[in-house]
């Protein structure tokens, strides 16, 4: 029934574009050095015992595991929420769009520190609604798990939106159009059709948002040092020990961090529902 | 135009831009002078850097900010270039910059500080508060209290150690325990100055501080006795009285002395110890009074003997306490 786009070409090039290939793969290899090397450098400067010894330091266990917490609560509200702005965005006009899609990018140009205190501003006892929040079902931002997702959530976020737009964009309406008169009502087109089209692009913008929350230092230390997420533990462990100490958990975050990604890639790159071919 | 006169203009280039180079460094290109400093130090080192820059004009002073400890260890663990650290807490000095290889080998202390606690018209009780009940309102129900990491900040650990010199200065027992009540590890951050957006929005009503971040942020702030705030060196027996636990063992009280040193291996030696000069002397000393910090005058410094001779005659040796 339907094709994806990436089946339509041959995989192989044919042999005339061998030289853009092979410039493609050069000046990609200098970037991938470029991006690899250091965090190679940083692996190694670490001996198996001082990591082994870091990874038995409960403190520092306990902080990969909240980042790791509260950046999956921040990837899953930003896809809960994003998408469907996404989607608003993708398929239907109205004043004032653009305004909207410029907003969603706004947080990527706030100076981080900036972000938190704007979030404190809002979320803190007496902000607009932390102080009603606090008061009516007691959420509190301030040196909790909700604080840490909310600081995150609002640097990362613009990741899964515009990842989501782009695939919901290259969506064929045609093909949505099709399936309506197929009989398919549109929650159903929605959910066979074009989510699955668009399911790739979504992974990477909810992947992006995942890996981002978890990196993120800057605001989440304006609401929350305690309890310390994993950027927060090393920057205190740097501030206590030194290099070596900082060093081993930031490999250990790494490690984890990595072991994560790639099986995020591996289920978005996973066969769709229903494949036909 | 043949080849053999191209090659003797070039060479002829080569050997101007050589000489420029070689004798014209000093009147073309600005010294860089690196200044590591601690984050209270920020305003007024920016007016000693301007008088200083002033009366060298082929010399640009770079200053970076941050926690004393980060700031040593930038140099000691980072290998970062600088020609300059002054620290919050002199203690540091010897501690961090002494070990091996040795990165300093004198330190003079230069200003006092005290520590406070700043309030806004905001605050809770912010009406009722002063220099006699603080303690009392500082531990009353609902009352919140920000303070700086006693494990990798100076201020944190003297704020711990001022309150348990409160509590032998009123004989009130528990009032160290009853103030950190109000003061939870979420009212926490690595350095206090980063609270005080926290404070201003209300989110905190308390915060513990130096002096002279207070009178620099135009914050209110109570004046705590000079037996307990860590400001007079006079005083220094009383306050080892005034004990902390941390991560990194018990750390007795200290007055509160900023310590300054020139760093090994400094390619600007010569401009390095003009600065610490103009630092020691009257006009540095104003500056630092003008922003809330003690004078120290003559400045005390441990190892005279290996300072610049141009130094020495600034300082007193520093007294065994």
């Amino acid at each position: 029934m339907l094709q994806r786009p990436a089946k339509r070409w041959d995989r192989r090039a044919p042999s005339q574009s061998r030289g853009l290939y092979l410039l493609c793969w050069f000046l990609g290899t200098i970037l991938v050095a470029f991006l690899v090397v250091p965090l190679i450098a940083l692996a190694l400067s670490q001996s198996g015992q001082s990591l082994a010894s870091v990874a038995r330091m409960g403190d520092v266990r306990d902080a990969i595991a909240l980042s790791l917490e509260g950046a999956f609560l921040s990837a899953a509200i930003a896809a809960l929420m994003g998408v469907p702005l996404a989607y608003g965005l993708a398929r239907t006009t109205f004043p004032g769009k653009s305004v909207v899609a410029a907003l969603v990018d706004l947080p990527l140009a706030v100076p981080h520190t900036v972000a938190g205190i704007a979030l404190l501003m809002v979320l803190g006892r007496q902000g607009v609604l932390g102080a009603p929040l606090q008061a009516l079902v007691g959420l509190k931002f301030w040196g909790t798990l909700a604080g840490i997702v909310a600081a995150m959530l609002f640097v990362s976020a613009p990741y899964t939106v515009n990842a989501a737009r782009m695939g919901f964009e290259a969506v064929d309406p045609r093909l949505e159009k099709i399936a309506r008169t197929l009989g398919l009502g549109p929650w159903r087109t929605f959910a066979r059709i074009t989510l699955p089209l668009a399911r790739r692009s979504i992974m990477t913008g909810v992947t992006l948002t995942y890996a981002r929350s978890i990196s993120e230092f800057g605001a989440v230390v304006i609401l929350a040092y305690y309890p310390m997420t994993a950027p927060v533990k090393i920057y205190e462990l740097f501030l206590r020990f030194g290099l070596d100490q900082a060093a081993g958990a930031s490999v250990l975050l790494l490690a984890v961090s990595l072991a994560l990604f790639l099986i995020l890639r591996t289920l978005s790159r996973g066969t769709p529902r229903r494949e036909n071919r | 135009m043949n080849l053999a006169i191209r090659l003797a203009l070039g060479t002829c280039g080569i050997l101007v831009s050589a000489s420029m180079a070689v004798f014209g460094a000093q009147a073309a290109e600005p010294t860089v002078l690196t200044i590591f400093a601690a984050g209270t130090l920020a305003v007024p080192f920016k007016e000693v850097s301007a008088i200083f820059e002033k009366q060298n004009p082929n010399v640009t002073v770079q200053a970076q900010f941050g926690g004393s400890v980060m700031m040593a260890k930038k140099i000691t663990d980072l290998h970062q270039d600088a020609d300059l650290l002054a620290v919050a807490d002199y203690n540091v000095i010897p501690k961090y910059m002494f070990g091996h290889p040795p990165h300093a080998a004198w330190y003079a202390g230069f200003a006092r500080n005290a520590i406070t606690f700043v309030y806004t018209d905001k605050s809770k009780y912010a009406g009722e508060i002063n220099a006699q009940n603080w303690y009392k309102i500082l531990a009353r129900k609902g009352v919140e209290i920000g303070r700086s990491n006693p494990d990798t900040d100076p201020s944190g650990y003297q704020t711990v150690q001022m309150l348990s010199l409160a509590e032998k200065f009123y004989g009130d027992a528990g009032l160290e325990q009853r103030v950190l009540a109000n003061a939870p590890l979420t009212n926490m951050r690595d350095t206090e100055t980063s609270l005080i957006s926290a404070l201003q929005l209300g989110q905190i009503d308390y915060l513990a501080i130096y002096r002279s971040d207070a009178l620099q942020h135009h914050l209110k702030f109570i004046d705590l006795p000079g037996k307990i705030n860590l400001s007079d060196p006079a005083q220094a027996a009383y306050y080892q009285q005034g004990i902390v636990h941390t991560k990194n063992g018990d750390l007795a009280g200290k007055p509160i002395v900023y310590a300054v040193t020139m760093v090994n291996g400094s390619t600007n030696a010569g401009v390095a110890e003009k600065y610490v000069a103009l630092l020691l002397g009257p006009q540095g000393q104003a500056v630092m009074k003008n922003n809330g910090f003690g004078e120290f005058n003559p400045a005390f410094a441990v190892h005279v003997e290996a300072m610049p001779a141009g130094l020495k005659k600034l300082v007193e040796p520093w007294p065994a306490s």
